[in-house]
Parts: structure tokens; C-alpha cells; sequence
């Protein structure tokens, strides 16, 4: 009917990129290309001690005798990637670190006004501690004596080798190691910065710790490096944004989040990713290969992903977790918008290997344009995974009919105490839902609007407050004339 | 990339080749090309390991050690009468085949089957009017999609053509029952059944796969289908091979516009099972069940493999398989429902359940959607679990004994999805087979209270 084709037409003239600019910072970078000089580069520039530039050398080495070994089996269509056509450092050109946020470069406050970061602002009205990452380096962070007075450590990884040597040669590589797969072996070579965080026994963090990532410098891929530990009995909330500028050749992402849960605690990681897309016709974008992963090592640990992926050309993105002890519990809530040309192959692994371990999977996929959008997922119940309990639900609406929407799941059990359910649905917005929004008057922009958040709503509801309004605008913009 | 190098270096290599010698229809050019095409991609791509996604969760290393050799030429296998423990079809028409060859002393005859109805030996078909299947052998099952296709169409030798032409309608039901027999050595069989309904015909058709004890033996079947506009088969197929057999089956079916294919797939013997289906939804309104059930004990291995197709607007697809584990075996289930972007308002339908028994058995699970299509209506579920002890408890407190209670479930289970089985004398067949497996698991049936 009428309102179809105009979500269709709506959706097909999509909005130029909201936060499509550069700013021009002189960057301190390598030469383009990887070899094991690269890494010995990233490595002398953060000043790292000889026991991280092997583990960065080791890795190295481990990726090169994969370089043909790409994963290809997931739903995604991208030309071969050169390896040795980015450039894997750059720095803004900061002199020494600013001591406070007033000695930051202005035009860098400027870019993370335009994404809207105030930071100052933040600093005193929204009392979120920012560590925001500048491309590879991590130029200011906030409410840093805040959190040091209660323990908790919140600083930059590259700080983090320097100063907790201990926790981070204890835990990095512990849940992603570097053999891993082949981007997380590549991200060990070469990450540049990312955020350290470590939550010490009993204390539930006041405050949403909270690290906006942006990519900047032309043909720099982004190696984020992310750890976080919370300690027996402790909480926190993390949050993961990003945007990036407007560009036309295709950009390298390959992040590796490691998530250490011990006895009675819990984290709770949320994400809105928006990079750039790539334009109508697909033509840049991101190349986002993520490898995120939390091992819920003791009794009672608690994980909660929450992400909303809107961006990106390409995602490969499975948020995982290892049910390790005993009534552990993880849980997975996402939200993957696709449009024009993008490609999502997302989802989660759930491994049960704890008596009584708990897993809970609610995936929402909404396809548009020219998209696809594929959820993978495994479900394992090991042997001893006594009176495990999984429930998948995947859920696909697709806008138009030139998109795609796949549901991969795998289900494996080995325990017949544990209980596994999986259901997944696919349709459409239908003409009676369309109809009944109209006849109350909703213009049919605004019925798709009301429509696609109250598809999404069960996993927006997950999002921190901060998060949840602009996770709204972002699936907004994504559907951009189509949603209000 | 896969654990095992090639098949033809093993196997199904050159010896085997020489062993098999020249089969019917080697002098017209493209039978014979279509074998050759389909060895040919066994020698490259050789057998699948795990890595290839398709037989992630079975692997068939037992299968490419084990040397065997062409069940047909082994000479010290003798079965003169039709094996007691064979499931018969009343009032069906059998036609029976020993280690993949044609037993016209077994069979019924296959004259007077009514107006425009034939059904032949394949093997004479090939010899004698080849021209007849140009359009329709490998139309469907194609060698390059499946190892099982590709091995049965590179050593097809024997099985059946049935051919139903406009309008034709088949009173009796046809039961091929296929016997696997191995003497010192074990053998392998490759049989091919043709069936093709021209617009508007109907027919019933049962597969039962069997074997007897002895030597492994492997039976590579395969089903090659194609409906025309309007027409309906009932096709149901029973593997209870023996407890040492191999079998890889697939049925490949083409559906035309408006015309109906209901399948049931019962497994239950056999040391490694693998049972795969393509149904290609071709036409306007086709169409589809294929539902399944499957129980398995000791170290067996089942797999149920199924591809959907929807290719055409306003196809319907209904799926139910159920499987019940128990000993230490293990069920897999990969299912794809595939809806093309032409295949608008297409209601796909898909729902796998396994139960498990005890500790021990393990169930790997792959439902998948893949859908370019917006005006649809698709759904899949997959549950895994044991009993539900309330379920026990229940019972328990209407006085019925926790043994008597654990059988009622189990065989309710699967009744579920029997009851499905559209046609009675069919229906009740595979009710009675699963009933005798059940007490030989010691799960007693309903009836034996």
C-alpha cells in the first residue's frame, strides 16, 4: 500500500551523514603499511615496558602466518582488505598530556561539542566520568579523583601498562587471547589505546563510566584495546559510543573488549555504534570487525551487553560470554539497524559451562535499502552445565524489498537438565498496524517511527538514561524521513 | 581444510570406479557425463570435514576408512525371502531392492497400475528409453549442491522411474523397501528413484530403508522429484537400517505452481544417519510439509538436513521434526528456510524439538532464515531439554508408576508430530514402529500398560 512506498521512498533519500566533518589536527603519524617496525613503533611511542612489546610481537608474528586466513564465513560482502595500505598510529599532535582539560587543543573540544560531548559540562551536570579517545590517544579524562578516591582505576590502557602492570599482565589476553581469531591477533599486534577499567572488591561505582571512540586521521584503522575487571561483590556500567567523520575509503576497525566478572559482580556494557556507513550507493564506511567477550568467572557474575548498531558498512560483532561459575548469568539485548548498502552479521555466544548458568538473548534486526542483516549466534550447554536455562528470541522487520534479514542460530546441548529455547520471527510492518496509526491521526512518518521503537523498545528499556535518548535519535537518523 | 584428504585416494577412489564397471546407460553421453561430473567433484572436493558447513556436526571419517566395495558384486550375500523384520504396507504395492538391486522375485508385479501410470526398474529405463529422463535425471538433485548427491549420482546404478502423467491418480500406494546386506565384506549401494507427477496427478509413495546384521554397509539413496502444476504427493520415508549401517539419503523435490509435496521422514536405525531434503518451491501457491522424527540410543548418529526454498509468491512451508536422544548418542538438525526476493508473501513455518533421555547424548541444533523478502511471514523455534518434571509429577499423582509416566511423555512427544502423517495406513506403520522401538528401549508404549 501507499504507506509502504512511502517508507521505501523515504528511507531511499536518506539524510547526508549528521556528523560527516574532519577536523584538521596536525597528526604525529607512522609511515603507512604494518611490518614488525610498526609494532616496535606503537610500541617505543606509549612508552611500553619490554614484557608488552613482546606480547605485541608474539602476536604479530601469530597474525602473519594467518594473513590468507580471514574469516569468511560470515554474511558480509567487502573487497579484500590491504593490510599494508592504512596506517596504524596516529596521534593528535598534543605535545606532552594536558595536566587539565583547559590545556586541551580548543579545536579538540570543539569536534566533541559537534558530537555533542560538552564535556566541562558533562563534568558538572552529568556526572559521567568521560574517558574520550581522540583517535589513538586518550586526550583528557574527567572525574578521575572522584573514582580514584573510591579505588576505582579508570585511565587510559597505555597508562594502565605503566602504572597497574600487575592487573593488566594478570587479566589482558586472559579472555580474548592472542591467538584468538585473526583481527583479534591483529588488534594484540598494533592497538594503540583504549580504556582500562578495574572495580575493586564490594563497591558498586557510583557513577556510568563512559568512553566515546572516534576515528579522525585519514586511513588510520582504530585498534581499540578494552579490560575491564570487576572485582568480587562490585557494579558498574559502562557505555561505548561512537561517531565518526564523513570519508571516502574504507576504514579498519578492529576493537577486542575483554570483560573480567568475578564472585557476585556485575558489569553492564552498553554501546550505540555510529560510524560512518558509507553513502547511498555504499561507497565508503566503516569496516568494523569487533571482538568483544566477558568470562564470567565466579559465582554469581553478572554480564549484560546492551548494543545499538546503526553504523558501520560493514560489522562483524559477536558480544559474548563464559558462563564459567556456578549461577552465573549473561545476557545480550541488540538492536542492528541496516540501510542503503550497509551489511550487519551480528550476534552473541552463550557458553554454558557453570551449574545453574543463565543466558538470555533478545536480538532485534531491522533491515532497509539495499541492507543485510544477519544474526549469528551459538548457544553451548557443556556437560556440566547442570539446570542451565537459555531463551533466544530474534526478531527481523525489513522496510522495503531489495533488503535482507537472516537468522543464523546454532544450539548445541550436551546436558539434558539444561533447558534451551529459541524462536525467531521475520515480517513486516503490517497494513493494519500502519492503518490503525493513520486513522488517529499519525502522519505515516511518524506511525513507522512509533512502530519501529516499540519493535526495538525491549532492548532500548536496557540502555543507561544518558544512552537511551540518543540511542532513540540514532535509530531516528538511521531511518532518517521515514522515522520522526 | 578437511580431516580426511580425498575419497577417491579411499573409498569411493578408482578401484571402486573399476570395481562398479560399466553401468546402464554408459553409451548415451550425457548419463554417462552426469556420472562423470559428479566423481569428478568427489576427487576435488573430497570429503567433508567440519569446516565445511554442511557437515559441521557429522563427520563422515568413518565412512571414507571404511574400504568398501560395490555391494551388487558381493558374492557370498544371499537373501532369498523378504526379511521378517521388514515393515510392510498393507495393501501397498511393494517393489523390493537387495544391496541396491532390483528382486522381481520380491516385488510385486508392476503392470496395470492404471491409465497413464508407469513404473519401471531404473536400471531399464536407462537402457532402453534414456531419452524419457533427459529432463528429469539430475533436474533437481544436483551434484554440485551435496556430497550425497554427488556420490549417488556418480554410481547410480538401480531403483525406480514412476511416472504419473495429466491428471493421473494412484489408488494404491508404492512401497520401495531397499535392503542393505553385507558379507565378509562391506558394501556400498547407490539407489535412485525417479518420481515425476505431470499437472494434476497424485500418488502415495513410502521409502523404507532396512538392512540386516552383519558387516557395515553404506546405502548412498537418493529421490528425485518433480511435481507438475496441481499435482500431490504423499511421500514418507522410514530408515531403520541396521545397527552398524551407514546411510546417506536425500531427496530433492521440485515443486510446480499450486501443487502439494507431504513428507515424513522417520529415523530410527542405523549406526550414522544422515537424511537430507531440498524442496524447491517453484510455482504460484506450492505447497509443503516435511515434517520428521527421530529416536535414537547407544552411539548413533542422526541428521536431519533440510533446505526450503521458497522461489515463487504465496508458497507455504510447514516443518515439524522431533527427535528423542537417548545412550550417548547424537541428533543434529540444520534446517534453512530460504525465501527469494520474487517470494512475497510466503508463511514459512519451522519448529525442531529435541528430548532428552539421560545423560550422554548431545543435540547440535541450526535453524536458519534467510529471507530477501519483505512481504513475509516466517518462524522458527528449536527447544532442547529433558522431561519436565512437573509433567512427571503430574502423572505421578494420578497414581500411574514413574516408568509408565516417562513412557506416556516420551511417546506422546512424538506423537505429536505423527499425528501429522496425513495418510492412516501410514500413519498407524510408523505409530507401530515407534512403538516397538520404544520397548526396546525399554520405554514401554501406551499399549503395552
Amino acid at each position: 500500500m501507499a504507506a509502504t512506498q512511502q517508507t521505501v521512498d523515504a528511507v531511499r533519500d536518506v539524510e547526508k551523514y549528521k556528523y560527516g566533518w574532519e577536523t584538521n589536527i596536525e597528526s604525529d603519524m607512522a609511515p603507512k603499511g604494518l611490518s614488525e617496525d610498526i609494532v616496535r613503533f606503537i610500541s617505543a611511542k606509549k612508552e611500553e615496558p619490554e614484557w608488552m612489546l613482546d606480547w605485541r610481537l608474539k602476536a604479530y608474528r601469530l597474525w602473519l602466518t594467518q594473513e590468507d586466513q580471514e574469516p569468511d564465513w560470515a554474511k558480509l560482502k567487502y573487497p579484500k582488505i590491504d593490510y599494508q595500505d592504512s596506517y596504524y598510529y596516529a596521534s593528535p599532535n598534543l605535545g606532552d598530556a594536558p595536566k587539565s582539560l583547559d590545556e586541551v587543543d580548543p579545536k579538540l573540544l570543539e569536534t566533541y561539542e559537534k558530537l555533542g560531548i560538552p564535556l566541562r559540562e558533562q563534568e558538572m551536570l552529568a556526572g559521567v566520568a568521560v574517558d574520550a579517545v581522540f583517535d589513538s590517544v586518550s586526550v583528557a579524562t574527567t572525574y578521575k579523583k572522584k573514582l580514584n578516591e573510591l579505588g576505582v582505576i579508570f585511565c587510559p590502557m597505555s597508562e594502565a601498562i605503566k602504572e597497574h602492570p600487575e592487573l593488566v599482565q594478570k587479566y589482558l589476553g586472559s579472555v580474548v587471547p592472542y591467538s584468538d581469531n585473526f583481527f583479534a591477533t591483529l588488534n594484540c599486534a598494533v592497538f594503540t589505546d583504549g580504556s582500562f577499567v578495574y572495580i575493586p572488591k564490594g563497591l558498586r561505582c557510583p557513577m556510568e563510566l563512559s568512553t566515546y571512540f572516534r576515528i579522525n586521521e585519514k586511513n588510520t584503522g582504530q585498534f581499540e584495546r578494552t579490560l575491564i575487571i570487576a572485582d568480587e561483590g562490585s557494579y558498574v556500567s559502562y557505555l561505548e559510543g561512537c561517531t565518526a567523520p564523513q570519508r571516502d575509503e574504507n576504514q579498519l576497525h578492529a576493537a577486542v573488549v575483554e570483560l573480567v566478572v568475578l564472585d557476585d559482580a556485575e558489569i553492564k556494557y552498553s554501546t550505540v555504534q555510529n560510524w560512518y556507513p558509507g553513502d547511498e550507493d555504499g561507497k565508503g564506511g566503516i569496516y568494523n570487525f569487533v571482538t568483544k567477550r566477558a568470562a564470567c568467572r565466579g559465582k554469581n557474575s553478572k554480564v549484560m551487553w546492551t548494543q545499538v548498531e546503526t553504523g558501520s558498512a560493514i560489522t562483524w560483532k559477536y558480544p559474548s560470554c563464559i558462563l564459567q561459575g556456578d549461577n552465573s548469568s549473561g545476557e545480550f539485548y541488540s538492536v542492528a539497524i541496516t540501510n542503503n548498502r550497509q551489511q550487519a552479521d551480528t550476534g552473541t555466544k552463550m557458553i554454558h559451562l557453570g551449574k545453574n548458568t543463565r543466558s538470555k538473548i533478545i536480538a532485534k534486526g531491522i533491515s532497509a535499502g539495499r541492507s543485510n542483516s544477519t544474526y549469528r549466534g551459538l548457544v553451548r550447554i557443556q556437560p556440566k552445565a547442570e539446570g542451565a536455562r537459555n531463551f533466544t528470541q530474534c526478531d527481523s522487520l525489513l522496510i522495503g524489498n531489495q533488503c535482507g534479514a537472516h537468522t543464523v542460530p546454532y544450539i548445541e546441548s550436551r546436558n539434558p537438565t539444561a533447558q534451551t529455547e529459541h524462536e525467531a520471527t521475520t515480517s513486516k510492518i503490517s497494513d493494519e498496524q500502519m492503518f490503525y496509526c493513520q486513522q488517529r491521526g499519525m502522519n505515516p512518518e511518524e506511525a513507522i517511527s512509533l512502530i519501529v521503537n516499540g519493535f526495538c523498545k525491549e532492548v532500548l528499556q536496557t540502555l543507561p538514561m544518558e544512552f537511551a535518548v540518543e540511542a532513540q535519535k540514532l535509530v531516528g537518523i538511521s531511518l532518517e524521513g521515514s522515522v520522526g | 581444510m578437511t580431516a580426511v584428504k580425498t575419497i577417491t585416494a579411499t573409498a569411493f577412489g578408482d578401484t571402486y570406479a573399476n570395481a562398479v564397471g560399466a553401468l546402464p546407460g554408459a553409451n548415451e553421453s550425457w548419463i554417462d557425463g552426469l556420472r562423470k561430473t559428479s566423481r569428478a567433484l568427489l576427487g576435488t572436493q573430497g570429503v567433508p570435514g567440519p569446516k565445511t558447513e554442511a557437515w559441521k556436526y557429522t563427520s563422515l571419517n568413518q565412512i571414507a576408512k571404511t574400504p568398501f566395495i560395490p555391494a551388487s558384486t558381493a558374492d557370498d550375500v544371499d537373501v532369498p525371502l523378504l526379511p521378517v523384520t521388514v515393515p510392510l504396507l498393507d495393501g501397498a504395492l511393494k517393489i523390493v531392492f537387495v544391496n541396491g538391486v532390483y528382486r522381481s522375485d520380491l516385488s510385486d508385479k508392476l503392470e496395470d497400475l492404471g491409465a497413464g501410470i508407469t513404473l519401471s526398474p531404473f536400471a531399464d529405463v536407462l537402457k532402453s528409453s534414456p531419452g524419457s529422463l533427459k529432463d528429469v535425471l539430475g533436474a533437481v538433485m544436483e551434484p554440485a549442491q551435496s556430497f550425497t548427491a554427488a556420490m549417488n549420482t556418480g554410481f547410480m546404478e538401480q531403483g525406480t522411474v514412476l511416472h504419473l502423467s495429466n491428471g493421473a491418480k494412484l489408488e494404491q500406494p508404492i512401497q520401495i523397501l531397499s535392503i542393505g546386506a553385507s558379507g565378509s565384506s562391506p558394501g556400498a549401494f547407490h539407489p535412485r528413484f525417479e518420481i515425476v507427477l505431470e499437472e494434476g496427478a497424485q500418488a502415495t509413495v513410502v521409502e523404507c530403508h532396512v538392512g540386516l546384521p552383519g558387516q557395515a554397509y553404506l546405502s548412498n539413496a537418493a529421490t528425485e522429484i518433480i511435481l507438475g502444476e496441481r499435482a500431490a504427493l504423499r511421500h514418507y520415508t522410514i530408515v531403520s537400517e541396521d545397527s552398524d549401517a551407514f546411510h546417506l539419503g536425500r531427496t530433492a523435490v521440485s515443486v510446480e505452481q499450486n501443487a502439494q509435496y507431504e513428507s515424513f521422514v522417520l529415523s530410527l536405525g542405523g549406526h550414522l544417519v544422515r537424511r537430507e531434503v531440498q524442496v524447491r518451491l517453484e510455482g504460484d501457491g506450492a505447497a509443503t510439509t516435511v515434517d520428521g522424527a527421530y529416536g535414537l540410543s547407544g552411539n548413533q548418529h542422526s541428521d536431519v538436513f533440510s533446505e526450503i526454498l521458497h522461489l515463487a509468491p504465496d508458497t507455504e512451508s510447514k516443518q515439524t521434526v522431533k527427535g528423542v536422544l537417548g545412550g550417548d548418542s547424537r541428533g543434529v538438525f540444520q534446517g534453512r528456510i530460504h525465501v527469494a526476493r520474487t517470494a512475497q508473501r510466503t508463511d514459512g513455518r519451522q519448529l525442531h524439538k529435541a528430548l532428552l533421555l539421560n545423560r550422554g547424548p548431545e543435540v547440535d541444533c541450526k535453524p536458519e532464515l534467510e529471507i530477501y523478502a519483505d512481504d513475509v511471514q516466517c518462524a522458527h523455534g528449536a527447544t532442547t531439554g529433558e522431561m519436565n518434571p512437573e509433567h512427571i509429577f503430574y502423572l505421578l499423582s494420578r497414581g500411574i508408576d514413574e516408568k509408565t509416566a516417562r513412557a506416556l511423555l516420551v511417546e506422546g512427544f512424538l506423537d505429536d508430530v505423527i499425528l501429522n502423517v496425513a495418510d492412516e495406513p501410514v500413519r498407524n506403520l510408523i505409530l507401530d514402529l515407534v512403538k516397538t522401538w520404544l520397548a526396546r528401549q525399554r520405554i514401554l508404549s501406551i499399549g503395552e500398560l
